[in-house]
């Protein structure tokens, strides 16, 4: 995913469609560690958005630990580290739980969401 | 503070109230847009913040400085295009441009030249023969060339075409990315809103009804739909449900705030226990936006503004 190609929708607020759109391209590895990422200005002028929403989504990224601001260079993705074994699943606990809210509110039996998330986990290469 | 709105009060004459005890502070370095239906009070708001009527009472301030006691050096730093922009009609936009020169320090050749070229303006063509996109066009090079700390823009986008609003909003980018600009906007368009704006004020017959943070109102509200085979609304509805409609095709509303899905899930599944198909999901302004508007059609604001969430 392009960040700067991503049509924003009327639909859901922009500021999370940004920060969604940063953390996959990031995490799909089509940004690798170490790459330069976007100015917020770069954003704001390719999205036509307000840099202060930029900067707000960049700060949540800095704070994720998945961009860096280096002096003087500027914003790069960064290296990440392993997650803690411990920690991992319970890092997820909370969007698992919504997950699986949804997919009941929806009345999806546990082997379709199964199978979901077996379809969307391939589509990211390793 | 850049912007402050104290009490302020326009009761034209014999009329009712244009504008009701409106208090607010704008964020300096922020985009604020004043929403809200025609004849809300938006247009009487900005013409009360420059000076351009008197207030019935209380007062707008810029720079600090009570709207009245503007003085030029004020005016240098602040910038101001409307819908209806009084142009002199007779000079060419090169002529217009060297008008206005000298009465900003500030003024920036280069970027007059750059905003010339990005907005494709006829410089030998009188003002007056310009279409109404390229009228605004040069009322915004008017107000961007001296790069004003607060640009105050009054229904900026309407009446203007799809490439017309691309190109100002590239402009109106590109200056906010410059640096700490207060920018203090009325408007219909919510698509420009939404990619404008941080903060959001709305004015209904005057008053100040929904404000904040767009960021922090959507955060906290979501948009609910569903399918029932309930024909009528339960009774005993929330009041921050906003809009609740239904239909064979679904229901839907807005919940205004909302600290927790599954007890908002539990909610709806308590009054409506066939509900199927719920979607729960963060709104877009849009609808969000008109959802609020709906709400205080059927209850109107009581004699204080209110703040969402608190």
């Amino acid at each position: 995913m392009n960040l700067f190609a991503i049509d924003l929708k009327s639909g859901s607020p922009i500021y999370e469609q940004v920060l969604y759109a940063a953390r996959k391209a990031i995490i799909s590895g089509e940004l690798k560690p170490g790459d330069a990422f976007p100015s917020v200005r770069e954003i704001a002028a390719a999205l036509r958005i307000n840099p202060n929403t930029v900067q707000k989504a960049l700060t949540a990224l800095k704070a994720e630990g998945l961009v860096e601001t280096l002096p003087g260079i500027g914003n790069r993705v960064c290296e990440r580290p392993e997650p803690e074994v411990a920690g991992r699943a319970a890092q997820l606990d909370e969007a698992l739980e919504a997950l699986v809210l949804r997919a009941r509110q929806l009345r999806l039996a546990a082997a379709d969401l199964h199978a979901a998330l077996q379809d969307h986990w391939g589509r990211f290469n390793d | 503070m850049s912007i402050q709105f104290r009490s302020l009060t326009k009761q034209y004459r014999a009329g009712a109230e244009a504008v009701r005890d409106l208090t607010l502070d704008i964020v300096p370095g922020s985009v604020f847009a004043l929403m809200g239906r025609n004849g809300a009070g938006k247009t009487t708001t900005i013409q009360l913040l420059l000076d351009l009527l008197l207030p019935t009472r209380g007062e707008a301030r810029l720079f600090g400085v009570p709207a009245a006691k503007l003085c030029p050096e004020h005016r240098q730093r602040l910038g101001y295009v409307s819908e209806n922009q009084r142009l002199p009609d007779w000079m060419r936009v090169d002529e217009f441009l060297r008008f206005l020169k000298p009465m900003y320090p500030a003024w920036d050749e280069l970027l007059t030249q750059r905003l010339v070229k990005l907005f494709a303006l006829p410089m030998t063509q009188r003002l007056d023969r310009l279409s109404r996109g390229q009228r605004m066009k040069a009322a915004f090079l008017g107000a961007l060339c001296y790069r004003p700390d607060v640009l105050v823009l009054d229904e900026p986008f309407s009446g203007l075409d799809s490439v017309m609003r691309q190109d100002l909003l590239d402009a109106l980018i590109e200056f906010l990315g410059e640096g700490e600009r207060t920018v203090f906007l009325s408007s219909h368009d919510l698509g420009e809103v939404e990619r404008l704006a941080d903060t959001i004020g709305v004015l209904d017959h005057g008053r100040l009804g929904l404000h904040g943070n767009i960021d922090d109102l959507l955060s906290h509200a979501r948009e609910v739909s569903f399918l029932t085979a309930t024909p009528q609304l339960p009774a005993d509805l929330p009041a921050d449900w906003w809009n609740p409609v239904t239909s064979p095709h679904g229901t839907t509303f807005t919940a205004a705030v909302v600290p927790d899905e599954a007890a908002l899930a539990a909610a709806i599944h308590s009054r409506w226990p066939d509900a199927g198909g719920l979607t729960i999901r963060p709104p877009g302004l849009s609808r969000y936006y008109i959802d609020y508007l709906r709400h205080i059609e059927v209850h109107p604001l009581a004699g204080s503004s209110t703040a969402l969430p608190s």
